[in-house]
C-alpha cells in the first residue's frame, strides 16, 4: 500500500527525520498537483488497492489537502493521513466540518507524536498538537518514533486518555538513513529498547492501549514471554516485518520507503500496477538479502527469516553499512 | 418537416409552431428543465436535448431528479467549490448531463479531469486564450489514461467516429453542426450556428421556409466550407491534424493548434488500436 507524499514541506524538524534526507533532496515546496494525484488515484484503484494513505511532509500543508481528502473519499478510497497534528485552525476546521461524519475506518489520522520532554518543542507547536488532538480525538491513532533509548511513552497515554484518542499505539524504531546523520537506534541497541517498552506494560494493560509495532523490529529479541503478551494485547499480529511500503513523491517519483529514500528511485509512470511496483523493489530487497540475510549474523541461516516470519530487521542497516565498504557486492546494493 | 434538428429558445409560441420537430431547447434558467420537458411534450416535440447555458460555478448550479429525463448539454463557467459539488456529485453522474467548461479558464482543463474521473460527462469548449500542452496531456488522460470514466469531449468523439484517413467534424458537440443542426430565435429565423444568430446573421426568415434551405448559397458554402482551405493553400492544408478538426481554429489568434490536432489524431488511432485489441479499462 503506497504512501503518497501531497507535499515535502514539514513544520517540525525532528531529529529521527525518516523523510529528511529526502525533503533536503527534493524540492521543498514541490506539491502534487491535481492531474497527478488522480493519476496515482487511478493507479491504486487500478492494482484493486482501497487505502489512500496521505503523508507529506506534513500532508495538510497542501492547499488542497481537504479537496484531495474528499475526492479520494469519493472515488470510495478508505484515506488514512499521518500527520504531526500541527495544522492550521483553519484547515482544521475544514477537516471538522466535511468530514463529521465519515466513519473511522473511511478517514482518519495517525498522529506522530514526540515527547515535548525529549524532544525540542515549542510552545506553540505544543498548542497546536492539542488543538488538534482536542478536534479530531477518536479518529485519531497516536504514533510514536523511537529514537533514543531512554525514551517513556507515559506522555502518550496521557494524550490518549485525556483527548480521547484511538487505544492503539503505533510504536516504531527510528531507523538509520543511508547517506543521513539522522538520529536513531543502533543495532546493539534494539534489546534494550524492547525490554524498555515492555517495562511499560502494566501501563498498556491498566490504560487499555494496544500496542502495535511498526515495520524492522526483529523477532528474535523478543523473549518468549513478550511475543506471548503481544500476542494476546497487541494490535493484531506483529509481522516483524520489513519489505518494500512505496512512498510516491508530488513528482510521481517512488521509492521503496523513507529510509531508502535515494535507493533506485523510479517514475511511478513506469510501472502499470502496484504488483509490478512491488515485484521490482522486492526484487532488490531480495539482493539486499542476499548479501547480508539481517542485523545479526545468525539471521543467514535463521528459519523464521527463511519462512518469512521475521524481515531479519531493517534493510537500511544493511544498505547504511555497505555505502561504507569497498563495493565488492552486486551492484543493486548500493546508492 | 425538416431533417435538421432546430435548436430553439424556451418560448411557447415558437414551440408550438414547431410541432412534430427534433429540437434541442436552449436556456439559461437551471430551474426551467421541468417545465421545458412538459412543454415539449405538450406541443409533440421530439425533444433532442437541452441546452443550459447556466454559467457561474458548476458547484452553485441547482441539479434535481427532472434532469434525467434528457439529455442535458450544461455549459457553466467554472466548477467552483469541490466540497460543494461532491454533494451533488452521484447525482450528476448518474444523468445524461454533459459540463462544457471553457479554456478561456485555465483551471477548467484540470477541472475537466477532476469531473470525469468521477463519472461525469465533460466536454471542453476550446476557446482562446488555449494551453494546448494542458489540454494534450488532457487528451492522453482521456484516451490512454488508466481507467475508463466519463466521457471527455471531443476527444471521445473522434474516438468513436474517426475512420482513417477521413475527415471527421465534432462540430455536433458544440451545437455548431449547420448539416443537421440549426439555429433558431425567438421570431423564428434560421440561423447556421448559435455564434451567428446573435449577431443577427440569418440565412432564413422563418421557420416555416426551412425546406428551401438547400438552396441558400450561404448554407451551401457552409457544407463545403472545408474545402477552402486547399482553394486557398492556407497553412490547415498541409496540417496533418486538419482531418479532425477541418480548419476549425485558423484565424482565431491560436498557435500551437497544429501540434495538438496531430498529437489527438494519434491518441485517437491508438485509442482505437487499443479498443481493436481489447485492451481498454
Amino acid at each position: 500500500m503506497p504512501n503518497v507524499l501531497l507535499t515535502q514541506r514539514c513544520v517540525r524538524a525532528c531529529p529521527y527525520c525518516f523523510a529528511s534526507k529526502h525533503m533536503t533532496e527534493g524540492a521543498p515546496d514541490a506539491v502534487l498537483s491535481w492531474e497527478d494525484f488522480i493519476y496515482v488515484a487511478d493507479f491504486l484503484q487500478n492494482s484493486g488497492e482501497r487505502r489512500f494513505p496521505m503523508l507529506g511532509g506534513e500532508p495538510t500543508l497542501h492547499p488542497q489537502f481537504v479537496e484531495f481528502v474528499a475526492y479520494a473519499l469519493d472515488r470510495g478510497f478508505r484515506v488514512h493521513v499521518f500527520t504531526s497534528g500541527v495544522v492550521s485552525e483553519r484547515t482544521l476546521e475544514a477537516i471538522a466540518s466535511e468530514f463529521r461524519d465519515e466513519p473511522f475506518d473511511r478517514f482518519h489520522f495517525i498522529c506522530n507524536l514526540n515527547d515535548p520532554e525529549q524532544t525540542p518543542t515549542s510552545a506553540s507547536e505544543l498548542r497546536n498538537v492539542h488543538r488538534f488532538l482536542a478536534r479530531m480525538g477518536e479518529r485519531v491513532i497516536p504514533g510514536f518514533n523511537i529514537y533514543r533509548t531512554d525514551f517513556t511513552l507515559d506522555f502518550l497515554f496521557e494524550a490518549i486518555n485525556r483527548f480521547g484518542l484511538q487505544r492503539t499505539l503505533r510504536l516504531g524504531l527510528a531507523h538509520p538513513i543511508p547517506g543521513a546523520s539522522t538520529a536513531c537506534i543502533r543495532i546493539h541497541d534494539i534489546e534494550h529498547v524492547i525490554e524498555r517498552m515492555f517495562s511499560f506494560r502494566p501501563l498498556f494493560e491498566r490504560m487499555r492501549v494496544k500496542p502495535g509495532l511498526d515495520c524492522g523490529f526483529p523477532m528474535c529479541r523478543f523473549t518468549e514471554q513478550q511475543l506471548g503478551w503481544l500476542m494476546r494485547h497487541g494490535a493484531g499480529i506483529s509481522e516483524f516485518g520489513c519489505s518494500p511500503v512505496l512512498d510516491i513523491g508530488p513528482d510521481l517519483t517512488v521509492w521503496p520507503c523513507f529510509p531508502l529514500s535515494s535507493f533506485h528511485r523510479k517514475s511511478l509512470l513506469e510501472f502499470n500496477s502496484q504488483k509490478e511496483l512491488l515485484a521490482y523493489y522486492r526484487r532488490i530487497h531480495d539482493v539486499v538479502r542476499t548479501e547480508i540475510g539481517g542485523l545479526y549474523p545468525e539471521c543467514d541461516s535463521c528459519w523464521y527469516r527463511e519462512d518469512g516470519r521475521c524481515a531479519g530487521g531493517c534493510i537500511a542497516h544493511s544498505v547504511g553499512r555497505f555505502q561504507s565498504e569497498a563495493r565488492l557486492r552486486l551492484p543493486e546494493v548500493y546508492l | 418537416m425538416t431533417s435538421h434538428a432546430l435548436v430553439v429558445p424556451h418560448d411557447q409560441d415558437l414551440l408550438r409552431r414547431l410541432k412534430g420537430q427534433t429540437v434541442v431547447v436552449r436556456t439559461d434558467d437551471p430551474a426551467s428543465v421541468a417545465t421545458i420537458l412538459t412543454d415539449t411534450d405538450r406541443h409533440d416535440l421530439r425533444l433532442r436535448g437541452i441546452w443550459l447555458k447556466a454559467g457561474g460555478a458548476l458547484a452553485n448550479v441547482e441539479v434535481d431528479e427532472s434532469w434525467r429525463r434528457c439529455r442535458v448539454a450544461l455549459e457553466v463557467d467554472v466548477m467552483g467549490s469541490y466540497r460543494v459539488l461532491r454533494r451533488r456529485l452521484g447525482l450528476l453522474s448518474g444523468l445524461r448531463t454533459r459540463v462544457y467548461l471553457s479554456t478561456r479558464e485555465p483551471e477548467n482543463v484540470t477541472n475537466v479531469r477532476v469531473l470525469a474521473s468521477l463519472g461525469v460527462a465533460c466536454a471542453v469548449v476550446i476557446e482562446q486564450p488555449v494551453d494546448w500542452d494542458a489540454l494534450a496531456d488532457l487528451a492522453t488522460y482521456a484516451l490512454l489514461g488508466l481507467r475508463s470514466r466519463g466521457s471527455i469531449e471531443p476527444m471521445h468523439y473522434l474516438a468513436r467516429n474517426y475512420v482513417a484517413r477521413h475527415r471527421t467534424d465534432f462540430g455536433a458537440i458544440y451545437f455548431d453542426d449547420p448539416k443537421n443542426l440549426l439555429h433558431v430565435d425567438d421570431q423564428g429565423r434560421v440561423a447556421l450556428s448559435h455564434r451567428e444568430l446573435l449577431r443577427g446573421d440569418v440565412v432564413l426568415q422563418s421557420v416555416d421556409e426551412l425546406s428551401g434551405l438547400e438552396c441558400v448559397e450561404a448554407y451551401q458554402e457552409r457544407i463545403y466550407g472545408w474545402q477552402r482551405h486547399f482553394l486557398d493553400a492556407d497553412a490547415c492544408a498541409c496540417c496533418p491534424g486538419w482531418r479532425i478538426c477541418l480548419g476549425r481554429y485558423l484565424g482565431s489568434g491560436s498557435s500551437g493548434c497544429a501540434s495538438f490536432f496531430e498529437e489527438l489524431l494519434d491518441l485517437v488511432e491508438q485509442y482505437q488500436a487499443r479498443r481493436g485489441q481489447g485492451r481498454l479499462g
